[in-house]
């Protein structure tokens, strides 16, 4: 939330945007492997379907 | 030797004491069996002895097959008695019998779940308190504790009162099918009535001794809450004995197809959906106790004749609601996992309960959910009202507020309609073209799991409401939960939308990822909102006793919602069963073995609701007639709380 924290250095848009992109690419690859595990280890069903 | 002004001692010993209570609790489930074996068995071998066999031949004990389990056991009891009507039922005038059984089992039920649920809060209230270091905020969680204690201890005499009617109405309405579960059940249903007579017993110690065993944390008090975990355990117990009977009825094991008993009583308790329905009771007995109780507490706030009873009873509204809803969140979960081994054990069972006869009962369900889901939702919204920076959050509700009621259209609707032959022919079909699509298990479980992933995003928001994180880290921390969120909630839906074309059985599987997303947001988001506002710069203490009067109705909806909740879910379950005592075993021959109109049950699901709620009242008002004394009186100018919890505080 803009202006809330007090303590840290304030990000720009620029450095702001990459790093949620960075964030953002390491949740979906944790949420694809964890659509994996739950389905092909835990309950052996095919993902991605074929 | 044991000094007992030495606290490490007492703490030992208490923790012994309780180590040897897991463990005698740990063998209770045992007693069943051990009674078994000294039970007497039916002298199925000598009926069966051929009496043409000479003299020195001894009779083979017939084997049979378990109609569930498949292996072969010894008859040992009768097979189930073919009812006929009016021999083996009872009535009562022109009254349907179903429908008195049905009251006095949904009474006893209610009142069951809120004497089961209450000790579970009173448990961790009590711990909470002997863990603070302030011991001021140490006072206020052991006087909650004890207060949400009173308030059940007249539910506890009415909840036997309750199983003594219903015991009746079964001997009287229903004796052919209660005595042939009577005689497969004996040992369980001795171990039951024991264990009522301990809990009663431990219940009494519990509250009555708990002025004189509270001695500042020394051993009385950790003596007193093992005795807090015994009251849980044989609560627990009972509970989970009770949902034998209910489960052999839908999903019967350890008889034959006849019915005879084949000896083993584990297998007759331990049906395939016994464990499924425990773990969705307990969840659902907890989230319904706690919503009782925050109303309770809503109740006496707006009723409140100071600030300080005020905010009493405001933060005791909000700590009963949290911990409901810390229950309510995985209910769905627990309640999917029992569709699936309903579904496991008879599929036409399965189709029968969200395809068939009983699907349009599940829209009274889901619209029962949703609005459990929205109302948490609002008083959450309505309570950070009452927190000094909570405006700054005002403005995301309308969003929030947007995916919860698109979520709730799509959980909402029904998969077909009922439709006259003349609209069947206009829409081309059974099912609409648009909306039909969002009748179906792959648009449901989105829909639910976007709801609990927004009512975790808003507890989210609630937990850090008056707070300014300090942390260095805490705009990275803002962006990657940020990330964790859109990440659950683009998953959710890129699941839901890949159900539509993949085969039904791969189509089930996606319920558990779309389940681990959301779950997910729940135990890393909270951690990181957690870690995020340690030593946070405070905008102010929450105002206890100003929430608005909106926000303390919201309390009563919840409760009301949980109560109707149960009863359709309890109608659900009995329906399912169709013609049924005991699924394949034993007929219903009964003139009400049809299942009711969607209008009937609805009204007796209210009926019921009405009946509960009048008697809760009656034992909230003992409760408060008890009382010695009001909560502690402070001095505050209106507006200020008295103080904060540490469960708000992080």
């Amino acid at each position: 939330m803009a202006g809330e924290t007090q303590t840290e250095e304030k990000w720009g848009v620029v450095k702001t945007v990459a790093v949620f992109t960075a964030c953002f690419a390491v949740a979906v690859a944790y949420y694809l492997g964890l659509d994996w595990a739950m389905m092909v280890p835990i309950q052996n069903l095919p993902f991605p379907y074929r | 030797m044991l000094k007992w002004g030495n606290r490490d001692m007492a703490r030992r010993g208490a923790i012994g004491l309780l180590v040897i209570w897991g463990l005698f609790l740990l063998l209770l489930p045992l007693a069943p069996g051990i009674v078994s074996v000294f039970a007497e068995e039916a002298p199925a071998a000598a009926a069966n002895a051929d009496p043409n066999a000479k003299k020195d031949d001894t009779p083979k004990a017939e084997v049979a097959k378990d109609v569930y389990y498949k292996t072969e056991g010894i008859v040992s009891g009768p097979p189930a008695p073919k009812l006929k009507y009016p021999d083996d039922y009872g009535r009562y005038g022109n009254i349907q019998s179903r429908t008195l059984i049905w009251i006095a089992n949904q009474q006893h039920l209610y009142f069951g779940s809120f004497v089961l649920a209450v000790p579970m809060f009173v448990f961790v209230m009590e711990l909470v308190g002997m863990l603070q270091k302030d011991k001021k905020m140490g006072k206020k969680y052991d006087d909650l504790a004890h207060e949400m204690m009173k308030i059940s201890l007249t539910a506890y005499s009415i909840t036997a009162i309750l199983g003594g009617l219903l015991i009746f109405t079964f001997l009287a309405l229903y004796p052919g099918f209660f005595g042939y579960l009577a005689k497969i059940f004996k040992p369980i249903m001795h171990v039951y009535a024991l264990l009522f007579i301990l809990e009663s017993g431990t219940l009494y110690v519990y509250y009555y001794g708990w002025d004189r065993m509270n001695d500042s944390n020394g051993l009385l008090k950790w003596s007193h809450l093992s005795i807090s975990l015994l009251l849980n355990t044989i609560g627990l117990a009972l509970m989970f004995f009770a949902n034998t009977w209910v489960a052999f009825m839908q999903s019967p094991a350890g008889v034959d197809e006849q019915g005879r008993f084949l000896g083993n009583i584990w297998r007759a308790v331990h049906t395939p959906l016994w464990i499924p329905i425990v773990v969705h009771r307990i969840l659902g007995n907890a989230a319904f106790g706690g919503g009782v109780v925050a109303a309770y507490a809503a109740y006496r706030l707006l009723a409140a004749k100071d600030s300080a009873e005020r905010a009493h009873y405001d933060w005791m509204s909000y700590t009963a609601m949290f911990m409901g809803i810390l229950n309510l969140i995985p209910l769905p979960f627990a309640g999917y996992w029992l569709m699936r081994e309903v579904y496991a054990y008879r599929q036409q069972m399965g189709i029968t309960l969200m395809g068939g006869l009983l699907a349009w009962v599940f829209i009274m369900q889901a619209t029962m959910i949703a609005t459990l889901f929205v109302t948490t939702n609002y008083y959450l919204w309505q309570a950070m009202g009452r927190m000094p920076g909570g405006e700054r959050y005002t403005r995301y509700f309308k969003y929030l507020l947007l995916i919860l009621i698109v979520s709730t259209l799509v959980w909402l609707t029904p998969h077909t309609l009922v439709m006259s032959p003349a609209e069947l022919k206009a829409m081309g079909g059974a099912q609409h073209p648009v909306v039909g699509n969002y009748g179906v298990m792959s648009a449901k479980n989105t829909a639910i799991n976007t709801i609990i992933t927004t009512t975790v995003l808003c507890f989210v928001l609630y937990q850090r409401c008056n707070k300014v994180p300090t942390v260095k880290w805490a705009h990275f921390g803002n962006i990657v939960l940020a990330a964790l969120f859109i990440g659950a909630e683009l998953n959710i839906i890129f699941l839901g939308i890949y159900g539509y074309y993949i085969p039904a059985n791969v189509r089930i599987g996606l319920s558990v990822p779309q389940v681990c997303s959301t779950l997910t947001t729940l135990f890393v988001g909270v951690t990181i909102n957690t870690l995020m506002l340690k030593n946070a710069r405070s905008l102010g203490e929450i105002r206890w006793g100003t929430l608005s009067t909106r926000g303390a109705y919201a309390l009563f909806l919840l409760a009301v919602s949980f109560t109707w909740t149960m009863a359709v879910m309890g109608y659900i379950r009995s329906s399912v069963r169709l013609h049924w005592h005991i699924n394949e075993i034993m007929r219903d021959n009964s003139p009400w073995a049809f299942t009711n109109p969607i209008g009937y049950a609805g009204n007796i699901n209210s009926l019921n609701v009405l009946i509960f709620w009048t008697m809760l009242l009656f034992v909230f008002w003992l409760g408060a007639l008890a009382a010695k004394k009001a909560p502690a009186r402070q001095e505050v100018p209106v507006g200020v709380g008295v103080g904060e919890p540490v469960i708000a505080s992080h």
